[in-house]
């Protein structure tokens, strides 16, 4: 699956109503795009082009805004996101390493790639979300998991994988190729 | 079971912990009792943390509370188990000297209701007294009467600059202008504080109690609570206070028929610690990219939309209250000559008791480290602590003995900041946590100014040659050449500061520098291009876990033969995934 | 009397206007303060932080752009810190910065001919104006032109994409062009009392002499030999280097007033001592390399073996040489290929013997193989080992064969003999060409030597050309040991450079302008440029065929025949102008070398961004941007257009079109005022070779496009325009120009062209036969225009009728142009009415104006107009540019406004020119002419004066009159946007 069929319908009805809810005035430019990503987990084009024609907030600033600040996104998300904390506390107790498993078991090797390639999973860096005391912190969707190795937090994805049905990419290609390893080694003890 | 009380700490920290969970099991165990939700008491290292009040008026707390140990400790309160030891804190019975010193040596009067109260109740605030003080102002006191006492008690902005809170506020109340803004800054953008977060979610009512009497103070009709996104609960909750406070006329028109008016706002935060800065935290507000702009003109004269605006971090709003119920006086009583009154911090990284702490101004940073955090939660000493987070610097064992005040600790290179403290023990690389926090700087600099936009970056590259062993003596030099002229010319505080991490490393911690430059070593085993991993075939049981693990498919050999393993240094990158996986500890860290 | 407030800027005690910045309480004071981000037209932003100033007691430096002043406030503006700091912010800037201020041909080229610049002129045609270029840094581009063995060739970028430029060919193309079309001689500049004496009157000297002309010294050249040009002449045979050619550009230099002594030695016939005594108060040692290097074997002083530049020089001075039958050239390089083709030309066999393989042959590889054609034998791994003898005379020589080992020095493989393998071979001439020094025998009688090396060359400062001895400079093969001609010419200019400096009593010294390049050729990736520009063969140069090269006169005639003219026009047009747009007026090239500052001291990472060409008339290269924000700004903050904006954050942050579509989609009116903020070249006109760059002279003038008189700077060079921009300050829009004033030259260029016979005698013939006739005019048009289409239609007693479009006042768009309705009151005045319905005619005449069909009726439509091609019946005549014509208009204040716009005349496409013809009225199709006959019609306009130059108002115009005249402008622009996705009214 690519990321292709992430891509959001957008509503123009909604849009309407979320500019109706807010406000007009260019200073409602963060809420409106806090509520499009709200609803579609990213900043669909056609949704941004809907507050431009329709409100005050000019195309410069709205292109601006949602490119400064790190909660917007440009591009459709996975069906669920992971947000791994990367405050200090949590740098300092390996956060990198969470990454680095999650990153391997969804089987993401591209570095501007941040989304599984079945579009299960997507892999965030945050900034500090002040659980300090309980480092290293992911967050996957809005449940927290504390206190994590590498190897837990492949553990954590795994079992909320199988809660929501996803299959994980990268851990099937492991198992992939430990099926094969070992038909390998039968063959070779069979020769 | 009638007549117990089960409170069950749930800031993020404790939900992060599992309070939900423990939560909903303790209600199945005792769907009789009496249940109750309060925000973080600080103690964040024992969440999720229960503390039950047995019908005879014994409470017990306590902490670590899991799936497992929920029933255990369920099963005592019935009597029918043994003492979960464990799991204790305190009790009215088994009183935790440790414990007791963590809270006797405090003095909460921002965190005052914190962990005390459910934070979804006004009723409960207003049990421990929230907007009394808002009731003796509008009845008693003039804006300037406010401003007097805020004066009195000198107390000093506490989300990072230090500036006279009296001060700013006296620039507003006389700024010409039909329309004032106050703005409470909850945008906690350093990573490793928390107290703000606290706050908002675990007392709400406090926090707009301040803003109240501030913009009772400079004549402000409208507030805007700006409150980073990646708070949900924090927005959950003060959304609930402002509801509830406009539902009792504490809030809103014609505040307790006063005549005094004022309302407020929420705008959450999108995610840039630069908005933790004055003029980006306008800019954002006003739907822009939050850049900094050029003072003056301040804020206070000319600020939101060009209205007068003064901007108060949450946690001196928290104060405030405190300040009209008591007087300026008894504030001012506590602290040090230049630095009043008491400060929040948030202690993370090697210490055993790491959590929310209130202390008074003066106490020396070593009595903070020992007398509350209970010292290094390793084996190793500490030897450092990161005061500040980003703008902030490290201060040394050596000068533990440093009074918290604002001054003495700029003295050590370091800044008060909004109170983050990550300890550091002997196996922190100072170089590598430079390298972290210029990485996180270059990326939150808003991309305006020169100096900061390229030159972290530069700083950040040269960390980072340094941290792969490819760093030059000249290196060192440039960095702080680079780091002297950032401060210099930059517009905003966060430019101005962002060396600071490097420079007072540079200045304590320099042989650890000269060490990754010279000998190519990182002393703290920290640094990947530094290090290797080797497995020690003779404790390994070939078990196979590690090349499961292990992200790169670098590790081979063959099950339960021991001899055959090797790691592929060619490939390995180095990221200890098998470090953590191995059981018999069996791959060494050179 | 404003308030002020004292200062003390710099020390000095002053007072400054309350609430003014740092910055224009400097200017004031006359102290100019650098900033990029800073701009009148905007709000101040405070982010390039190049302007901070010190402030005492303020923490840190204060950005002097955006502080304000402050009673009592002591300011630094050049302290130590302000300046380490500025270069700090510069070093930085350009670490991230990416680009070649300057073509990496230019750079490579040891002369620094502008390549660019020229190679441009040649694609537009312009050949003479490519001379004038080429001349100001090669007086010899003839001789370079025939013989250059080209290095800037082998930097060229377009090698990325397919194959290099044919610069040389190019280059000769456009000397030779000069040959033909009358020599370009620079004029000799005022005596200046000051003599220079030259020893050697060859490429060095010679380019000495054109230049210390130039600047007013006298000259004098001492030549050793006959004639002049040095090793081109006596080390050059003339098939590659026809002499009539050369003689011709020496006589150009010559003809500047240098005196030329022949036959004068130095050491024999005179000292540096003597010219000393003569008066001379700088001497310029040039002697050239003629000395042949020595092969170190035994018996080769002896009769039958000859030096190679010896052999060259003595054919050309017609000495006796005998070749015998067989002869034998030893070495590789380019001497070697000429003495093997010039004996093979006296009649001899030839055999070149060279010591490795072909590959490492140092001549050119054409050279080799014409060389080859020619008839000679080439031995590789052949290295003579002793010059065999026989009575007192060489007469063969044992050789023997080598094998390539390791590399040596050069990274070529050094060639060892192979152990026993000599072998005897018989020669009757035996020509060693392996190189060649400078004579020093020359020095041994002076008193005070200049300091030699151990390989015989001079010790001198490669900058300026300075020997060990005061007043004696030294340039060319002399000075650096043999190279290539065009090094020597580029030295002979750094020496005059010098010899002026010095003999006005200054310090000699170069300057170095600051440049920053993307890298040498072999650094760089195909796949970063091949991809962007459509493939094209390198033109080839025509060459005779070996037999007629052997024949042809003796063998001494011309053997390559060059480009031909269509040819160089389409080599030129592949060029890929590496160089920076804004070459000659870059803010940060200015301040980097003003500063010292670098790209390499704090080098790093840099944010790699594709040029965005996408808009027809504004290129956005990002790799230049520097993130001042001037642009974003003035598109937001002044024009109200919002079409840039600054995208993400932190070190990324970058410039660029909204959500990264093309710029034109985005609402942009492409005013281009980007353009005029931007610091760098970052954003520029996305036009062509057409422009450049060339350095060129701003002239002021004033915007024709409407009437509201906007002040325009233009660049010319050599009668194109090269650029519009705004004139700082100018009170009329707040230096605000829009597209049309800025790009109008541009679009006109591109206009359409007269595609009839004679399309004004077939429509003078339908407008004569007409019954009725009606000229309708747009209301978008100039004075002129408007009144010549008055006496066309008065001509036939026909109607003038207007038809206005959408009206756009001075007040509605502040910054566009004006048009419709506020144009009706001059047009009324000339009696025109407005064009309706039911207006009854058989023949309409448009004039920029158009109309709907069924308006149209069955009339006879004759439209003139550049820009709808599409009318009924519709003869279409170019609109010419109005900028390229006199104007007369009024401006916003009532104020007529009368420019002379320095562009010449606009030739016969001329708006009024037309449409004066088509009314047979001759008188009109002058511009004075038409002006006093409009004088005569609207009596106010009476005393219009012309001055030159000057934007000037006087005038007694009524003020219903004021906002009057346009021309076709907006429309041409219309159609060129059209299908390019732009709105446009």
């Amino acid at each position: 699956m690519s990321n292709q069929s992430l891509e959001a319908t957008v509503e123009p009805a909604d849009v309407q109503s979320w500019i109706d809810a807010i406000g007009r005035e260019p200073s409602a430019a963060v809420p409106l795009l806090q509520a499009i990503q709200g609803a579609y987990g990213y900043l669909p084009r056609k949704a941004m082009d809907l507050v431009i024609a329709n409100t005050d907030v000019n195309a410069s600033q709205l292109y601006g805004v949602a490119t400064f600040y790190a909660q917007f996104r440009l591009k459709p998300v996975g069906r669920h996101l992971i947000k791994v904390c990367h405050g200090t506390a949590c740098h300092v107790l390996g956060a990198d390493r969470l990454n680095t498993s999650l990153n391997h078991i969804l089987g993401i090797t591209d570095e501007e790639e941040d989304t599984a390639a079945n579009g299960s999973y997507t892999v965030e860096d945050v900034a500090c979300i002040g659980c300090c005391s309980l480092a290293p912190v992911m967050l996957i969707g809005e449940e927290a998991f504390p206190n994590l190795s590498g190897a837990d937090a492949q553990r954590s994805l795994k079992k909320h994988a199988r809660k929501v049905k996803e299959v994980l990419p990268g851990h099937e290609e492991m198992q992939n190729e430990a099926k094969a390893k070992k038909a390998a080694k039968v063959q070779e003890v069979r020769a | 079971m009638n007549g117990m009380i089960i409170t069950v700490g749930e800031g993020t920290c404790g939900i992060a912990a599992g309070a939900k969970d423990v939560m909903t099991l303790l209600k199945k165990q005792a769907p009789e009792a009496e249940f109750r939700v309060v925000g973080c008491v600080g103690m964040c290292h024992r969440e999720v943390m229960v503390e039950i009040e047995n019908p005879d008026g014994q409470v017990y707390l306590w902490g670590d509370v899991d799936r497992k140990s929920a029933p255990k400790i369920m099963k005592f309160h019935k009597g029918a188990g043994d003492l979960p030891k464990d799991n204790l804190i305190r009790s009215s019975e088994n009183p935790d000297a440790e414990t007791d010193a963590y809270l006797a040596r405090q003095t909460r009067i921002a965190l005052r209701n914190v962990g005390h109260i459910d934070p979804k109740s006004l009723e409960q605030a207003q049990g421990r007294g929230s907007y009394v003080a808002i009731k003796k102002m509008v009845a008693e006191m003039s804006p300037e009467d406010v401003i007097e006492q805020v004066k009195i008690a000198n107390i000093r902005g506490r989300g990072g600059a230090g500036f006279p809170a009296a001060t700013k506020w006296t620039f507003a109340r006389n700024a010409p202008g039909d329309k004032k803004y106050l703005v409470c800054n909850g945008d906690e953008g350093d990573p490793g504080a928390f107290m703000d977060r606290s706050l908002l979610e675990g007392d709400p009512h406090t926090v707009l109690e301040g803003m109240l009497v501030a913009a009772y103070a400079i004549g402000a009709s409208n507030g805007y609570a700006y409150i980073r996104a990646e708070y949900p609960l924090a927005v959950e909750n003060f959304q609930k206070a402002l509801e509830d406070a406009r539902a009792a006329n504490l809030l809103g028109d014609n505040i307790l028929g006063s005549g005094f008016s004022f309302d407020v706002k929420i705008k959450q935060g999108a995610g840039a610690f630069v908005c933790g800065e004055e003029t980006a935290l306008l800019a954002s507000i006003e739907g822009e990219r939050g850049m900094p702009r050029i003072r003056p003109p301040f804020p206070a004269i000319k600020g939101l939309f060009a209205y007068p605006t003064i901007i108060n971090n949450v946690e001196t709003l928290s104060n405030l209250g405190w300040i009209i119920n008591q007087g300026g006086k008894a504030y001012s009583d506590i602290g040090t000559s230049g630095s009043k009154g008491t400060k929040v911090f948030a202690l993370a990284g090697a210490i055993k008791n790491g959590g929310l702490v209130e202390v008074p101004m003066g106490m020396t940073v070593r009595q903070m480290l020992e007398e509350i955090g209970g010292g290094s939660s390793t084996d190793y000493p500490i030897k450092a602590v990161q005061l500040g987070g980003p703008s902030g610097g490290c201060i040394p064992a050596s000068l533990f003995d440093t009074p918290i005040e604002y001054e003495a600790i700029n003295a050590t290179g370091a800044i008060m900041g909004s109170g983050g403290i990550i300890v550091m023990d002997e196996k922190s690389c100072m170089v590598d946590i430079s390298r972290y926090f210029l990485e996180f700087t270059q990326l939150e600099s808003c991309g305006k100014c020169t100096f900061c936009r390229i030159g972290t970056v530069r700083m950040q590259e040269i960390l980072s040659r340094i941290c792969d062993g490819k760093g030059t003596m000249e290196d060192l030099d440039t960095l702080e050449e680079l780091a002297h002229k950032i401060k210099d010319s930059s517009l905003c505080g966060l430019g101005q500061t962002a060396p600071n991490p490097v420079l007072t490393t540079l200045k304590y911690f320099r042989e650890e520098y000269e060490a990754h430059v010279k000998d190519q070593k990182c002393p703290a085993g920290v640094c990947k291009g530094l290090i290797t991993h080797f497995i020690v075939q003779d404790e390994c049981t070939g078990c196979t876990i590690c090349e499961r693990y292990c992200p790169v498919n670098c590790i081979e050999g063959e099950l339960k033969k021991p001899e055959t393993w090797v790691i592929d240094q060619e490939v390995c990158i180095n990221c200890g995934m098998c470090v953590e996986v191995c059981k018999p500890d069996a791959i060494l860290v050179q | 009397m404003s308030e002020t407030v004292s200062i003390t800027l710099n020390g000095q005690q002053v007072e400054a206007e309350a609430g003014a910045t740092i910055r224009a309480a400097a200017e004031a004071q006359g102290i100019k303060i650098p900033t990029f981000c800073h701009d009148n037209r905007l709000k101040p932003f405070a982010s390039c932080f190049l302007c901070v100033v010190e402030v005492e007691k303020a923490r840190t430096l204060l950005p002097a752009c955006s502080t304000v002043v402050g009673p009592g406030m002591v300011i630094h503006t050049d302290s130590q810190k302000v300046t380490d700091s500025r270069k700090m912010a510069l070093d930085l800037m350009l670490s991230d910065h990416a680009g070649d201020c300057i073509a990496p041909c230019e750079t490579t080229c040891p002369a620094n001919i502008d390549i660019q610049g020229y190679v441009a002129h040649i694609a537009n045609g312009q050949f003479e104006e490519a001379v004038h270029l080429i001349k100001r840094r090669n007086p010899l581009p003839v001789v370079c032109g025939r013989i250059c063995p080209h290095p800037c060739e082998s930097e060229c970028r377009r090698a990325l994409v397919d194959e290099a430029i044919a610069i040389n060919p190019l280059k000769r193309f456009s000397s030779e062009y000069e040959m033909t079309h009358g020599i370009v001689v620079p004029k000799a500049g005022p005596d200046t009392g000051h003599k220079v004496a030259i020893i050697g009157g060859g490429p060095a000297g010679l380019s000495a002499a054109y230049y210390l002309r130039q600047m007013g010294h006298a000259v004098t050249i001492f030549e050793a030999l006959p004639e002049l040009g040095g090793m081109v002449r006596y080390g050059i045979p003339r098939f590659r280097m026809p002499w009539d050619m050369m003689d011709n550009e020496i006589g150009a230099i010559i003809d500047l007033g240098v005196e030329v002594k022949f036959n004068q030695r130095l050491g024999s016939d005179f000292t540096l001592a003597d010219l000393k005594s003569q008066g001379f108060g700088a001497t310029l040692l040039a002697i050239g390399a003629h000395k042949p290097k020595p092969m170190r074997l035994e018996n080769e002083d002896v009769p039958g073996v000859l030096g190679g530049v010896d052999f060259l020089r003595m054919v050309v001075l017609g000495e006796e040489v005998d070749v015998g039958k067989k002869v034998a050239v030893i070495g590789g390089g380019d001497t070697a290929m000429d003495c093997c083709r010039v004996a093979r030309r006296l009649g001899a066999d030839v055999t070149l013997l060279y010591r490795r393989t072909q590959a490492e042959m140092p001549s050119l590889p054409i050279e080799q193989e014409e060389t080859e054609e020619e008839g000679v034998e080439f031995r590789f791994l052949t290295a003579p080992s002793k010059v065999l003898m026989k009575d007192g005379r060489a007469v063969g020589l044992e050789v023997i064969t080598m094998e390539l080992g390791e590399p040596d020095d050069s990274g070529r493989r050094r060639p060892v003999p192979i152990e026993n393998s000599e072998e005897d071979l018989e020669f009757d001439l035996i020509i060693p060409a392996i190189g060649q020094d400078p004579d020093m025998s020359c020095i041994t009688n002076e008193t005070d030597k200049p300091d030699t090396t151990r390989w015989n060359t001079f010790i001198y400062d490669m900058d300026t050309c300075v020997t060990s001895i005061e007043g004696v400079f030294a340039a060319g093969d002399c000075a650096f040991g043999p190279d290539i001609v065009i090094r020597a010419v580029g030295e002979g200019r750094k020496s005059a450079l010098a010899m002026d400096q010095y003999l006005n009593g200054k310090e000699t010294k170069l300057e170095h302008e600051y440049a920053i390049s993307r890298g040498r050729l072999a650094d760089l990736e195909m796949a970063d440029f091949s991809p962007r520009f459509v493939h094209k063969k390198r033109a080839l140069e025509g060459v005779h065929p070996p037999e007629k090269r052997l024949t042809n006169d003796g063998g001494w005639a011309a053997i390559n025949m060059g480009l031909e003219q269509a040819q160089a026009m389409a080599e030129a047009s592949r060029c890929i102008e590496c160089g920076c747009n804004a070459r000659f007026n870059c803010d940060l090239r200015d301040y980097s070398t003003e500063y010292g500052a670098t790209e390499t001291r704090l080098a790093g990472n840099k944010r790699a961004c594709d040029e965005d060409k996408r808009h027809p008339l504004i290129k956005i290269e990002s790799d230049k941007c520097i993130t001042c924000g001037s642009c974003v700004r003035i598109c937001d903050e002044v024009r109200d257009v919002h079409a840039l904006t600054f995208v993400e954050r932190g070190f990324s942050t970058r410039i660029g079109p909204n959500f990264g579509d093309p710029l034109q989609v985005n609402g942009c009116d492409a005013c281009g005022m980007c353009i005029d903020v931007c610091p760098t070249g970052s954003m520029a006109a996305n036009v062509g070779k057409e422009c450049g760059p060339w350095l060129s002279e701003p002239t002021n003038t004033t915007c024709t496009s409407c009437s509201k008189g906007c002040g325009l700077m233009v660049r010319v060079k050599n009668g194109i325009v090269v650029q519009v921009r705004s004139i700082n300050d100018d009170p009329i829009n707040g230096a605000n120009i829009c597209a049309e004033g800025r790009f109008g030259y541009q679009l006109m260029a591109n206009g359409a062209t007269n595609n009839g016979s004679d399309p004004i005698q077939g429509a003078r013939d339908v407008i004569f036969n007409a019954k009725s006739v009606s000229v309708v005019v747009s209301t978008q048009l100039t004075v002129e225009q408007c009144f010549a289409a008055a006496e066309l239609a008065q001509a036939d007693g026909g109607r003038l009728y207007y038809a206005s479009g959408q009206s756009i006042t001075a007040e509605s768009k502040p910054y566009g142009k004006i048009t419709g309705e506020a144009n009706v009151a001059l047009l009324s005045r000339l009696g025109a009415k407005p064009w309706g319905a039911g207006t009854n005619s058989d023949c309409i005449v448009l004039v920029g104006a158009t109309l709907p069909e069924a308006e149209l009726g069955s009339a006879k439509v004759i439209a003139v107009s550049a820009y709808d091609p599409g009318i009924n019946g519709a003869i279409v005549l170019p609109v010419a540019d109005p900028l390229s014509s006199d104007g007369a208009f009024l401006n916003r204040d009532g104020q007529l406004t009368i420019l002379r716009s320095p562009f010449g005349d606009a030739g016969e496409r001329a708006v009024h020119r037309v449409l004066a013809k088509l009314a047979g009225r001759k008188a009109l199709s002058d511009l004075g002419g038409l002006r006093s006959k409009l004088a005569e019609k609207v009596t106010e306009l009476a005393p219009i004066t012309r001055l030159n130059g000057e934007r000037v108002a006087a005038t007694e115009l009524k003020p219903e009159l004021v906002p009057a005249a346009l021309d076709g402008r907006g429309a041409a622009f219309a159609k060129h946007m059209k299908g390019m996705e732009l709105g446009w009214n």
